[in-house]
């Protein structure tokens, strides 16, 4: 049975005034008034006794007057009705056996009320009686009292009673509206709150509450529905956390791939830097060939002059002069057409993917660069291996791009081999270029393509500039230094591959191109 | 005059000895090459105080023009030499590092021959 707090309250208030309201109205009054009915018997009997002592007295000194003295001493007392001298004598037998009693109204006051000597207490009248006994006479005096005295004090006490209980009933209903209010309305509250937060709301914040308990308990509510719309908000957050934690590991990964990538490009030149580059690489042998054909138009000149003295062994000199200048003109000239040449290749940025046989392409620039170079130093010699990852079959890149970088890769490595050579003559030099399939740290396919030499390697300082355009260590006009830098934007940019190099000072190099598929 | 030029084209010693047949001829200089910063160094240590002026390529592979300068201007102290900075193209950036390293000029490619000569015949 389901009794609401409320109702609990009322009914405790109420056990409690019908038990007051009993008590003041009932119990009270009734005990009161028998009290007072008991001392008002009390008082009349001792009246009674006081004038028997009177009338005894009277008697036995024969004063009639005396008699009638002590019957009229309580003649002012409230209430009285009558005061008798009932004579009382013994009938006997001759034997003297008594034989039965004989009562007589000897004497009353008032003189007209003569009631009757049986006469006893009853609701209206309390008859007490006292007796007395002389040679002459013995008997009784008898007091007749109104009770309506004892009546009316009755009743003002059940009327006060009344007044008490109504105004007790009155703190009650008080006590109970506070109480109510005290208890049941932060409860209601707390009970409806809790409600709606266990629905799943959790907006519901308890304001006023009373300092007690149930406040200390509104409070503790208050904070631990924050607490616990934090830990939702936490766990939401966890949530969205982990599908950010897994998206962000996914980036992340593909960050790492790209970072090393990004290094490289910061590295690589703006088109700012570039431009500058260009400029001073173009500056260079444009100066070389103003320089020269400045000088040889002085030279001619003299030569004029000297034609003029007849001074032909100073002509001849300055003729094998001119001629040098024309040569160094002329390589001049060749160096900044192929800088111009090489960038433009540089930035054109040709074709598109198409599936390709990644074997095939290697091994036809692999044989391109061997005989090109054959064909302009006979004295160059290598050993090429090859090997290839049958399992790779097509693969999507731009064959042209591509096989430019393996191109530049194989013409450096022979370029490397050969210059070793050069310094030690009974070295074999030995060119690898390998395919292979390999699984990528995000579990998609790649391919390695790997150009590897066992020339002298690439000193330490140099590593981090391979890289730059028109970084090169050949002699001025030999390179361009544009070859690694683009192999590096076709392999990175073009392909979203990577472009990386292993070397050991004095053991050789090897560059990796690292293609997703 | 004893003159070092540092640069990394080597065609620029045929270039100087055309530019200069004729001081060279009156003895007037006397040119050296070196091909590199280090090359340079090497030189600068076999053959103290000979060079009275050195004229530096800034570009060059391995040691560049401006750290051969501060190598220069921090040992060779008496009599410091007369150290000429050349660029190919004149930045800002590199003429406030080669002034801050003390540089004692700064040229741009291409060199301009007569006002060089002018520049030495101030250094006598
Ligand atoms: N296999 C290698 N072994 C040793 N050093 C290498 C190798 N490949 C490249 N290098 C170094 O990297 C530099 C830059 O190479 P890059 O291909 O960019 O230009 P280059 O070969 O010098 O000029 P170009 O390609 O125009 O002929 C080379 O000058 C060389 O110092
Ligand atoms: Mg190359």
């Amino acid at each position: 049975m389901f009794i609401t707090l409320k109702t609990k309250i009322w009914l405790t208030i109420l056990t409690i005034v019908l038990l007051f309201s009993f008590f003041t109205l009932y119990y009270f009054p009734e005990q009161q008034g028998q009290a007072m009915m008991k001392s008002y018997k009390n008082e009349v009997l001792n009246y009674a006794k006081t004038v028997a002592l009177g009338v005894n007295i009277a008697l036995n000194e024969q004063n009639y007057e005396g008699v009638k003295t002590a019957m009229e001493y309580v003649k002012g007392a409230p209430g009285l009705k009558f005061v008798s001298l009932v004579q009382v004598d013994t009938l006997r037998d001759k034997n003297n056996n008594p034989l039965g009693i004989r009562e007589t109204i000897f004497k009353s006051f008032p003189d007209k009320y003569s009631p009757d000597s049986g006469l006893v207490s009853n609701d209206t009248i309390i008859i007490k009686r006292a007796p007395f006994q002389t040679t002459m006479m013995s008997g009784d005096i008898m007091l007749g009292f109104n009770s309506d005295e004892i009546k009316k004090a009755q009743w003002k006490i059940r009327k006060t009673s009344l007044l008490v209980s109504g105004g007790i009933m009155l703190i009650g209903l008080l006590i109970g509206f506070w109480l109510a209010k005290n208890i049941s309305v932060p409860v209601r509250a707390l009970r409806d709150a809790a409600r709606q937060v266990g629905q799943g709301d959790l907006t519901p914040v308890i304001k006023n509450f009373p300092r007690d308990e149930i406040g200390e308990l509104s409070k503790a509510f208050n904070t631990m529905v924050q607490d616990i719309s934090k830990a939702r908000e936490i766990r939401n957050q966890n949530l969205t956390l982990t599908d950010t934690n897994k998206l962000l590991n996914d980036t992340l990964a593909d960050l790492k791939a790209t970072q090393s990538q990004l290094i490289q490009s910061e590295k690589m030149a703006s088109l700012g830097e570039l431009t500058a580059g260009i400029a001073h690489e173009i500056q260079n042998p444009l100066n070389f060939v103003n320089n020269f054909s400045e000088l040889n138009k002085e030279l001619l000149s003299e030569m004029n002059e000297e034609i003029g003295k007849g001074n032909y062994d100073e002509v001849k000199e300055i003729a094998r002069d001119v001629t040098e200048n024309e040569e160094k003109i002329n390589h001049h000239g060749k160096r900044a057409d192929a800088i111009v040449k090489g960038m433009l290749q540089h930035s054109r940025s040709s074709g598109l993917k198409e599936p390709t046989n990644i074997n095939a392409l290697a091994d036809e620039y692999l044989r391109l660069a061997y005989h090109g170079l054959r064909a302009k130093d006979k004295s160059f010699n290598a050993t090429l291996k090859t090997e290839y990852d049958e399992t790779i079959g097509n693969i999507n890149i731009i064959p042209q791009d591509m096989g430019r970088v393996i191109l530049n890769l194989i013409t450096n490595a022979f370029y490397a081999v050969g210059e070793k050579k050069k310094q030690q003559p009974d070295y074999e030099p030995i060119v690898t270029v390998a395919t292979r399939s390999i699984k990528t740290p995000l579990g998609g396919l790649g391919v390695l393509i790997s150009v590897k030499d066992n020339g002298n390697g690439i000193p330490q300082n140099v590593l981090d500039k391979i890289f730059q355009p028109f970084f090169t260590t050949k002699p001025t006009g030999k390179g361009t230094g544009l070859g690694l830098s683009m192999s590096y934007d076709i392999v990175t940019k073009g392909h979203g591959g990577e472009l990386k190099v292993e070397t050991k000072e004095g053991e050789g190099a090897q560059f990796i191109i690292n293609l997703p598929v | 005059m004893k003159i070092l030029v540092v640069d990394d084209e080597k065609d620029v010693q045929i270039l100087f000895e055309q530019r200069f047949r004729k001081e060279i001829k009156d003895k007037q200089v006397e040119f050296e090459f070196a091909f590199s910063g280090e090359e340079a160094l090497v030189y600068l240590n076999e053959h103290e105080q000979e060079a009275v002026l050195i004229l530096s390529d800034i570009n060059m592979p391995g040691m560049s023009g401006l750290e051969l300068l501060d190598q220069i201007k921090q040992k060779y102290h008496k009599p410091p030499p007369v150290v000429m900075m050349i660029t190919a193209y004149g930045d800002a950036e590199n003429f406030n590092t080669a002034k801050q390293l003390g540089a004692d000029d700064f040229l741009t490619k291409p060199v301009d021959f007569t006002s060089l000569k002018e520049k030495l015949k101030t250094i006598h």
